[in-house]
């Protein structure tokens, strides 16, 4: 695990769930089928650490997804921008991003890191909470 | 005199960091140069002290594209090294992995990196919109790729069951089994994006080159063998510094694979279905008779027809393993550390990847040489852009640009790959 990148991974444990190895972002595209709601939580570089924030796709794209030509190892820029093109998003995305520091080999997750990992777990419950609120209403 | 200047700063669909500058001097003099200014990684040099049996670890991470043909490549020149050899299960084990990684790679290049060239789009997220059926079919068979090193390997980028002598563990013959529906299922997809990479229209393009790859006398090559080529060479392993040498040139910071005799040569898809095509398994072997009717293949933009010919037989190779499979008793072979060199070589995606390693009698690398494939074909690229574009002097600046770039992609270039080597010299005042 590459120090405070594992972030996403930190999150998912803190909502009760053992986070799967995908280290290809285009496996989220398999993922996606039949969801109504998806909330990513990923490192962001650029933040100050330990920030925590919710993009929309859209905001994202301008705002914190690194614009970057395809490479051969497909990042989750190029996997959200697949979806998309293809339809393929669920109905409800949000992205919700932390930002880090240290991402060496070995390196200790700074205590605010910590912290972050537990507001962003939060953070995604509620947003999956508010979106089954919206598929209900609907 | 007029003169044209072609400028692409930043290749895109490439791994790595590289550019495109092709200067046209009135209609005949063309000067091409592919700048590879991606950071030298001097990984030869920090490999000097380090153990033997880190080797295959360490080289692992010149490339997350093509990390199995680094650890098999290192490994068995460590195994030369030591006088010891994989057989059996553990041998059809490393095929195992190895096509996966043909197969993760392969889809990738065909479908979301070289196919947009062809049909006209920028990039796979354009082409998208319109190909979403090639684009998921790309997907999964990836997908599948990427599975079957996971279960092989431990994970899918930078694999760690991979040692000298074999695998710190093996998988059951039922963790294997539960894969074979998906390889089925993407065996038939494969076929499907044979057909439809045969219907893409094809520049017609023929140069003349030499075309190198392994061969083994019973497989399509994957590791081992010897190295053959078109113009009859025939050597073993041991024999490729005597034939081949790398040069640098100052616009480039991977080093140039060259013959002896400085004429540029071809690695890859094409050298590799060129020298092995009898070994194909049948229904690769029908695909390439097929599609691929002419005895040598020499456009290098049918590249992606021999991609799709080469991921169905690393299906149908990955199936027939699996079904034979027989969990071998020890995970590795013993394996007792002395003084010696070895030599290993293996067939990336993209074309040979050759190792040369010296070790002491502690185990310690004293030195290492490593010729990946890019830096081969590098030579070899330039050349078709000067042979290609006096044809095409008629098309506009965009359209020209355009398949250049798909000439290079022809080739898939791995740079992060081309640029692990390059030597440091530094001048300073005394």
């Amino acid at each position: 695990m590459r120090g405070e990148d594992s972030v996403g991974h930190l999150a998912v444990q803190r909502v009760g769930l053992s986070p799967s190895w995908a280290a290809d972002p285009v496996d989220l595209l398999h993922q996606f089928g039949g969801l109504d709601a998806v909330v990513i939580v990923d490192a962001a570089i650029g933040p100050c650490l330990g920030q925590v924030d919710v993009w929309t796709l859209p905001q994202a794209k301008e705002a914190i997804l690194p614009e970057k030509g395809i490479s051969h190892l497909l990042g989750l820029r190029e996997a959200l921008l697949l979806a998309e093109a293809m339809d393929l998003l669920p109905p409800f995305l949000r992205l919700v991003t932390v930002g880090i520091g240290e991402t060496g080999l070995g390196t200790e997750v700074d205590a605010r890191i910590l912290k972050a990992a537990e507001e962003a777990a939060r953070t995604a419950e509620r947003l999956l909470k508010e979106a089954a609120e919206e598929v209900a209403l609907d | 005199m007029r003169t044209r200047k072609i400028k692409v700063d930043m290749l895109a669909r490439v791994e790595g960091e590289g550019s495109l500058s092709v200067k046209i001097t009135g209609d005949k003099k063309i000067d091409v140069e592919l700048g590879i200014f991606e950071p030298p990684r001097f990984f030869e040099a920090f490999m000097v002290g380090r153990r033997h049996d880190e080797a295959p670890d360490i080289t692992a991470r010149i490339c997350g594209i093509c990390p199995i043909a680094y650890q098999i490549s290192s490994s068995t020149a460590m195994e030369d090294a030591l006088g010891i050899e994989v057989s059996g299960q553990l041998r059809e084990l490393r095929r195992l992995i190895y096509c996966g990684e043909w197969i993760e790679s392969h889809a990738l290049h065909i479908h979301l990196l070289h196919a947009p060239d062809f049909l006209g789009y920028e990039d796979a997220i354009q082409m998208a919109g319109d190909h979403p059926h090639e684009v998921k079919r790309g997907l999964f068979i990836k997908k599948i790729g990427n599975h079957l090193m996971s279960v092989v390997g431990g994970r899918e980028i930078h694999p760690i069951n991979i040692k000298i002598g074999g695998f710190y563990s093996v998988p059951s013959k039922a963790k294997l089994e539960a894969l074979l529906p998906d390889l089925e299922k993407a065996l038939d997809e494969a076929v499907d994006a044979a057909l439809w990479t045969a219907r893409l229209k094809m520049p017609v393009f023929e140069p003349e080159t030499e075309f190198v790859s392994l061969v083994h006398p019973d497989e399509y090559p994957l590791f081992g063998g010897r190295l053959a080529s078109s113009e009859g060479l025939d050597i073993p392993l041991s024999g490729f510094l005597d034939e081949f040498m790398e040069v640098h040139e100052k616009h480039s910071h991977a080093l140039h694979g060259r013959r002896k005799n400085g004429g540029c040569y071809q690695v890859g898809p094409i050298a590799r279905l060129n020298l092995n095509r009898e070994k194909l398994h049948p229904l690769s072997a029908k695909l390439a008779d097929d599609l691929l009717p002419e005895k040598k293949v020499v456009n290098p933009f049918k590249s992606i027809i021999v991609r799709a010919v080469e991921t169905v037989y690393a299906l149908e190779e990955a199936i027939r393993i699996i079904k034979a499979y027989e969990p071998p008793a020890e995970p590795s072979v013993e394996t007792k550390v002395k003084k010696g060199y070895g030599v290993g070589c293996s067939e990336a995606p993209r074309g040979i990847c050759w190792h040369g390693y010296e070790i002491d009698d502690r185990g310690d690398i004293v030195s290492a040489r490593i010729v990946p494939p890019t830096s081969q074909n590098q030579p070899r690229i330039e050349q078709d852009l000067r042979e290609m574009i006096p044809g095409l002097l008629h098309m506009e600046d965009h359209d020209l640009r355009w398949r250049c770039e798909q000439a290079i992609r022809n080739y898939d270039p791995c740079i992060s790959c081309a640029t692990h080597f390059v030597r440091l010299n530094i001048e300073r005042p005394s």
